[in-house]
């Protein structure tokens, strides 16, 4: 397939949301100490609890080693070179979409997500994260009226510094891992969700990412809580400007479904992956966990994965009340010099507990992409179930498709399944379409969608649009 | 290897205190390529370092029993006396026994090869000119080794057998290698066993590692495989060990074009078993079956660790690897398909089935696929349960005693890769075998 126009490259095709708008920032000085840890929260207005638990992390990040185990390869990263504090200049709380800062309104149009014509689209919230201070949130009083907290998690500091303290780090602690503790350290802001007992979210919540200000990584902190019985559906989409220096992201997110609750979180990544020769291009690694705390809890992570130079994240479930159910469904696709080592951990506590993986991974030019997956079913795990299945497409000799599942079963009752596929664009599944009168590019684009088919239908509507059109974009100049 | 000098290595010490004493340590009158090897095999270990729980690749398994319990090397000299081995009724070119450690030259046949079949001993303090082809595998094995444990198995080689056989000889029966552990001292034997098939030519050798019922240390076995072009070869190990011996051996192999592989394991004993396998299809359209059964018990412990490498195009590998898990046992499979870039039209499959019998058994598994190439199809599939609860229900509805119904759903299941043993008379002895531990095993678990 090496020779093939359609699948030659995508050099040609720059990135298509890379540039830099011009916002002044209210930026800290690139560095990181308890001082740096003590200024991001006192700008914050936090409680001290918050402030305390901030150094702790911080103190605990210092004794901890950076991991290496993982299949992606980059430069060290020098961690007194980035600015851990971003916000754009002047930032009043809007209660009109008209205040906002022009210049502001422009990027996200350039965007495409206008938060005028937002506010009239099919119900979706938007709490857009510029850099990292939202700066404008819609729909806040309908959820409002519904009973549901949805705002930045710096607010929820200030206003619901119970709901905060009670669930901040009861999925990932602050000394979880290496880049979760310098989140806890110096996490600037991210989403706070709490839906009450026995409400469904009147609409599906989304958060635009956008990474800014040059060499500042931004260190998001997302928090889901839904009470008994609740559900929200949530989802993230990103995209950043265009820069040679290597961005660090470390985000963390943590979801909590208590009895008979059921959240969903979908992902749409597409950052700046780099040039053709991997230069520039962010580093996403992200700690993201959901706790299915309580019975019959439901808990489903979607994911599109086409952006960032690296992506390193294991969105996982653990399983800890009876009957609850995990999900995991992955699109990942990897050109260029991208390098993905992402997959999902589902850890088996509670009887009768299920967990479902399927994960499409696409490698083309000199991308490299690991599925990595850990099924852990405990000893007290009755009739647990798990079904997960891995499929990697290779489009030329120079990429990589990777599978290392880790599969832990002390339970006689569970049953656990794992089924792995690699394999390239069929030659005849391409003459056959051809046949049919489509062109290469067409057919190719139809083959790959139809790989992709089984996860894109459990993203909500609007983002499977988005995605399939993001696929489409990726693959443009070489397969339609 | 002769006179019964009591040298410091054979006391009682740890791996750790061998591998800290050094190479220089080494002493006695092995012949000098070999006191080459042994220190060679030991620095080498000291640089690259022990296993610990901590390496990825010892997650699951805890090499501190092997690294850390008291092991004397073998005295020297022949074993003189009876020969209490289980011999397995088989049809053999040449049989060869080791027991704890040392040759037992009267119970060896070795007579009425063919030519162009060579099979010397090594080791022994026999050998005539085998070094010269030994000593390079020997040193690759040691370069190559991935941890320090595997290095020692590489080198420090208390015994074991050379085998080649010219290009275009076909030898039809196997080797049968004996390695026996009797009572007594902790012995740590490290056994060496070299096939080399020459182009077009066919061979296989067959180890039964065992043990009497008492028998403690550890084995720290090495074979390497090298199959010429167009040839065919066969490797297998039956490990009964002794329930209180240890166990580690790798199976090195490297296949030119055309060549056809096939390895059946059979993991029946032993405390800790650490089965390695390293394989390079190194030339254009080879065939390597790696047929795999283990049977852990108790507080047995078997991991196997299997890496498969496409070097070329055209290749076809099968990992077939099943286990049957009762009472506190734990089994880890580790497998990995690597295909290079080059390696188009790579055909590999990767199969890990385990089967818990009790609420106490644990079983990892670990299937992995690591892919360059875009033309290629690679699966690998893992499944982990119990018994299939309305296939028993059927047997159950014909008639069939529970128990019994159980039985043979577990004989079904082992079946399957018992039946893909390619020797006859091997396949009958881990049918027999198997049957008779898994009988014991669903009445200890039910």
């Amino acid at each position: 397939m090496t020779t093939t126009p359609e699948l030659q490259d995508w050099e040609s095709q720059s990135y298509k949301y890379g540039f830099v708008s011009e916002v002044e920032s209210d930026t800290i000085p690139p560095g990181l100490n308890e001082d740096v840890v003590r200024t991001i929260s006192a700008k914050k207005g936090e409680p001290e609890w918050l402030t305390e638990w901030r150094l702790k992390a911080y103190r605990n990040w210092l004794t901890m080693r950076e991991p290496e185990w993982q299949n992606v390869h980059y430069p060290k990263i020098d961690f007194q070179a980035i600015s851990y504090y971003s916000a754009p200049k002047n930032t009043p709380k809007y209660e009109s979409i008209d205040e906002v800062d022009p210049e502001l309104l422009r990027t996200y149009e350039r965007l495409g997500i206008p938060l005028e014509e937002q506010k009239r689209l099919a119900g979706v919230a938007v709490d857009a994260v510029f850099d990292s201070v939202s700066v404008a949130t819609t729909f806040k009083k309908e959820l409002a009226a519904a009973g549901v907290i949805f705002c930045s998690i710096s607010e929820a500091a200030r206003e619901h510094p119970e709901l905060l303290k009670k669930y901040l780090g009861t999925v990932v602690p602050y000394n979880d891992n290496y880049y979760a503790a310098l989140n806890s350290a110096v996490f600037t802001d991210g989403s706070f969700v709490f839906v009450p007992k026995g409400v469904a979210c009147p609409m599906e919540l989304s958060t635009y990412f956008r990474i800014n200000a040059q060499a500042t990584g931004q260190f998001e902190r997302t928090l889901i809580i839904a009470e008994e019985k609740a559900s929200v559906s949530y989802l993230e989409g990103c995209t950043a400007p265009m820069r040679d220096e290597n961005q660090l992201h470390a985000a963390v997110v943590e979801l909590v479904a208590l009895d008979d609750a059921k959240i969903k979180y979908s992902t749409i990544q597409n950052w700046y992956p780099g040039d053709r020769e991997g230069k520039g291009g962010i580093f996403n690694f992200v700690t993201k966990r959901g706790l299915c705390k309580g019975k019959r809890s439901h808990i489903s992570w979607t994911q599109v994965e086409t952006g960032s130079a690296i992506t390193w994240k294991y969105p996982s479930c653990v399983l800890q009340g009876d009957d609850s159910v995990g999900e995991f469904y992955s699109v990942a696709l990897s050109k260029g010099r991208q390098q993905i080592d992402s997959g999902t951990k589902m850890v088996h506590i509670g009887k009768n507990t299920r967990s479902n993986v399927v994960s499409k991974g696409i490698s083309a030019q000199e991308g490299n992409n690991t599925y990595r997956g850990l099924v852990k079913i405990m000893r007290g795990a009755e009739n647990a179930r798990n079904y997960t299945q891995c499929d990697s497409m290779l489009m030329g000799n120079r990429c990589g498709a990777h599978t290392f599942p880790y599969i832990e079963n002390a339970n006689p009752t569970a049953n656990v399944e794992h089924e792995a596929t690699t394999s390239k664009v069929g030659e005849d599944q391409l003459f056959y379409l051809q046949q049919r009168g489509l062109n290469e590019e067409q057919a190719v684009s139809m083959i790959v969608n139809g790989f992709c088919r089984e996860v894109f239908r459990e993203l909500p509507m609007e983002f499977a649009v988005e995605a399939t059109k993001l696929l489409e974009i990726s693959l443009e100049g070489s397969v339609g | 290897m002769k006179g019964a000098t009591e040298t410091p290595q054979h006391t009682a010490s740890t791996l750790v205190e061998l591998v800290e004493r050094g190479g220089a340590a080494i002493e006695g009158d092995a012949p000098s390529w070999l006191r080459d090897a042994r220190a060679m095999a030991i620095e080498r270990a000291a640089a690259i370092g022990l296993p610990a729980k901590t390496d990825e690749e010892w997650r699951y398994t805890d090499p501190k029993p092997l690294l850390e319990g008291q092991f004397s090397l073998p005295r020297p000299g022949a074993h003189e006396g009876d020969d209490p081995c289980e011999h397995m009724e088989i049809e053999s070119a040449a049989r060869i026994v080791f027991i704890d450690g040392r040759l037992a030259p009267e119970h060896c046949r070795l007579s009425g090869l063919p030519s162009g079949v060579e099979v010397s001993l090594v080791g022994t303090g026999e050998e005539a000119d085998v070094e010269e082809r030994l000593a390079p595998i020997v040193a690759q094995g040691i370069g190559g080794a991935r941890d320090g444990l595997e290095a020692l198995g590489a080198g420090l080689i208390t015994g074991g057998v050379f085998v080649r056989v010219d290009a275009g000889v076909t030898l039809e029966k196997p080797i049968v290698v004996v390695f026996r552990a009797e009572d007594g001292s902790p012995v740590l034997s490290a056994p060496h066993i070299t096939l080399i098939v020459g182009e077009g030519a066919r061979a296989s050798v067959i180890e039964d590692h065992q043990g009497s019922a008492g028998a403690t240390g550890l084995t720290l076995g090495r074979s390497e495989v090298r199959v010429a072009k167009g040839a065919h070869a066969e490797h297998a190990m039956l490990q009964r060990e002794s329930p209180g011996r240890h166990h580690v051996s790798t199976l090195r192999l490297i296949q030119d074009a055309e060549s056809h592989f096939h390895s059946d394991r059979v993991l029946l004993g032993g405390a800790v078993t650490r089965n390695n396998i390293h394989a390079t299809l190194q030339g254009e359209s080879c065939e390597a079956v790696f047929n795999g059964l283990y049977t852990p018990e108790e507080r047995q412990h078997h991991d196997s660790h299997i890496r498969v490498e496409h070097m070329a195009p055209g290749c076809n590998s099968r990992q077939y690897y099943r286990g049957i898990l009762a009472d506190r046992s734990r089994a880890v499979f580790t497998g990995r398909i690597y295909v290079k870039d080059v390696a188009q039209q790579t055909d590999a499959i990767q199969s890990n089935s385990n089967l818990l019998l009790s609420d106490a058994a644990h079983a990892v598994a670990k299937p992995q696929l690591e892919i360059y190439a875009d033309d290629v199809r690679c699966t690998h599939g893992a499944t982990s349960g119990q018994l299939d609860a309305d296939a028993a229900f059927y047997l159950r509805a014909r008639g069939v005693p529970e128990r019994v119904a159980k039985l043979l759903l577990l004989q079904a299941f082992a079946g399957e890769n018992i039946d893909r043993i390619e020797n006859e008379a091997l396949r009958t002895t881990v049918h027999a075998l198997a049957d008779d531990r898994l009988g014991a095993a669903l009445e200890r678990n039910t």
